[in-house]
């Protein structure tokens, strides 16, 4: 048997996770599209590990996370939309109540430095314990929880070869569902083909991106995240109601700041054609009634974004509809088909 | 205090050593002691009891149905201003519904005779965040954490209140916490408190939870969630920051 370099990558990489002190190097394992960057971020106390991952991903698709054993993370994060839901606000909780907000597509994660549409978790970590435990979606006791893992056939032993230190934790079950979380990442869209083999797009979605360019959507859809990673106020609300712990606030929820009222994490596009509906609430079915909020609709106030201001200070941006459709129809190209029928992602269904 | 440097020195010799087991290595002074750190509380200098009313100088009529708060970063400080910094010192005190925990023995306290303690309300920034990263008795699943604002809750006070309007009590509840709100609490003694390791040291201090009441206007600000340092939350945390004073001190022969 000969060796590929990237198979002998992949033994120095698993002979570096020996020592298990010492940081792995995750980029062996877990490699990144050029195109996105050179490594795989993840915070120093918790580096990815084959088995790390592999527990993260059985966790992902387990019910046993939910405090009526019905619930999954998988039950609002369906990889054939790209881990979102297709819904406005999700019902699949435990309670079968509205939730607040709409469920977000995973895709890249590991490169935000904020979860939650308003940024409310600093990690993937920590993140994790907002659906977890909250009554309207996982509803789990943390304590309950660590008894049904440790009296479980196989959760025991897999925790402890994630993490042999230690095995069954809650800290633990969070840093592996952080682990799987950090490799699902989508950049083989025919895009990606495009910037890193020179072909891949059409004329027309090349003209579609050229536009993208022109009418401003890269300045915060920038490629090749097609994401800033920063809060912006897109001009959805002219008022900010208090009700809900200030829940109308977006990212002044978090920061208190004023200047932040009404700004919301800026999403990636990628695979956004198929995580409809849009918006932080879903009030927008599809990508035309998006671009046309842009062109016709932006609400007046304080913190609305000065990318949507004209010279004149009034604000829109200006576009025929076949500029807009042109634009669509290279948003499409930004889909990546295999990002969700790959089975690295999947349900581990028979995982023993 | 040549004792207290060697005892460092071969604690990092042996972290040095050890590599990444270090933790599982539970190094002991032999001539350390304890130090016990009490709070009562009490409202209007009586001892707090739950869901009895009391009323305070300003006139406003309450009750507790909860109490709980993080005592954190506890340092003692000797005379000659050397201070010892308690390791992973984060502690739930809590006068609740179930129960009463308002005391801790802290152990490995070097020899000494300690003057003064600061300790501060809430969590700071460095473990305010990371939910995975727990240490002391800080547990993201005991109710005392945000899972939408990833942090804890520094102070927690749930009781009812006397509304003059309405002509009933209602309920209030002020959950405190973010970063703003994390307050650090100075006491200094008069005498000393000896610890070795045949003295146990105990200072009891006295939490006057009337003063979170100060200055705050109830009917309006009865349900305080988060905080900034310019808000009524911020207020009642200026509250809690001075409402600490030394009630005993003593040192007791093992």
């Amino acid at each position: 048997m000969t060796l590929t370099p990237t198979g002998w990558l992949r033994i120095v990489g698993l002979l570096l996770l020996l020592p298990a002190c010492t940081p792995s190097d995750s980029g062996a394992l877990f490699p990144v599209p050029e195109n996105l960057g050179s490594v795989l971020p993840s915070p120093e106390r918790n580096p990815l590990t084959v088995d790390g991952v592999e527990l993260g991903r059985a966790l992902f698709y387990d019910p046993i996370l939910s405090g009526n054993n019905q619930v999954s993370c998988s039950s609002c994060h369906k990889q054939e939309l790209a881990f979102s839901d297709g819904e406005q606000f999700s019902t699949a909780g435990v309670s079968g109540n509205l939730l607040l907000r709409h469920t977000p597509a995973l895709i890249n994660l590991a490169w935000m430095d904020g979860y939650f549409w308003d940024g409310g978790s600093f990690d993937l970590e920590s993140q994790v314990y907002g659906p977890l435990e909250h009554v309207d979606e996982m509803h789990q006791n943390l304590s309950e929880l660590e008894q049904e893992l440790a009296d479980h056939p196989y959760y025991p032993q897999m925790f402890l070869k994630a993490f042999p230190e230690d095995g069954i934790t809650i800290p633990n079950l969070v840093r592996a569902l952080a682990q799987f979380q950090r490799t699902l990442i989508s950049a083989d869209s025919p895009y990606d083909l495009h910037i890193r083999q020179g072909s891949g797009l059409t004329s027309i979605e090349l003209l579609g991106f050229d536009l993208f360019k022109k009418k401003k959507c890269a300045n915060c859809h920038v490629p090749d995240h097609f994401t800033d990673y920063t809060y912006r106020n897109n001009g959805l609300d002219d008022t900010f109601p208090e009700d809900h712990e200030r829940l109308a606030w977006g990212r002044a929820r978090i920061t208190l700041d004023p200047a932040d009222i009404g700004k919301y994490k800026v999403p990636t596009l990628r695979n956004v054609a198929i995580t409809a509906p849009y918006m932080h609430d879903a009030r927008f079915m599809t990508l035309t009634q998006v671009l046309d909020h842009y062109r016709f609709h932006l609400a007046e106030s304080d913190t609305v974004d000065a990318e949507f201001r004209r010279d004149d200070g009034s604000l829109g941006i200006d576009m025929t509809d076949e500029e807009r459709d042109l634009i669509i129809v290279f948003l499409k190209a930004l889909n990546d088909d295999g990002f969700m029928s790959n089975t690295a992602f999947s349900d581990p269904e028979g995982l023993q | 205090m040549t004792k207290r440097i060697v005892w460092i020195v071969s604690t990092l010799l042996l972290v040095g050593l050890v590599g990444c087991n270090a933790d599982t290595v539970e190094e002991v002074d032999p001539e350390s002691g304890t130090f016990t750190l009490t709070i009562e509380h009490v409202f209007n200098d009586t001892p707090l009891e739950l869901s009895v009313d009391y009323t305070t100088e300003a006139g406003l009529t309450v009750h507790f149905t909860q109490l709980r708060y993080w005592v954190s970063n506890v340092v003692l400080t000797d005379a000659e201003g050397l201070s010892f910094a308690v390791p992973e010192s984060y502690y739930l005190f809590e006068q609740t519904g179930t129960g009463l925990r308002n005391s801790v023995i802290i152990t490995g306290v070097p020899p000494g005779d300690y003057t003064g303690v600061t300790f501060s309300i809430g969590v700071d920034v460095d473990h305010n965040h990371s939910l995975d990263t727990l240490v002391g008795e800080l547990d993201a699943g005991v109710d005392m954490s945000w899972s939408w604002s990833s942090g804890f809750i520094f102070l927690k006070a749930e009781g009812n209140y006397w509304n003059d309007v309405e002509q009933t009590m209602n309920v209030f509840k002020a959950h405190l916490g973010f970063d703003d709100l994390y307050k650090t609490v100075d006491i200094s003694l008069e005498g000393s408190i000896r610890v070795d390791k045949t003295h146990g040291g105990r200072l009891v201090l006295s939490a006057e939870t009337s003063m979170l009441f100060d200055d705050m206007d109830m009917t309006v600000d009865h349900s305080i969630v988060g905080g900034s340092e310019d808000s009524p939350a911020g207020t009642m945390a200026e509250n809690y920051a001075s409402c600490f004073s030394v009630q005993s001190t003593g040192s007791r022969k093992n």
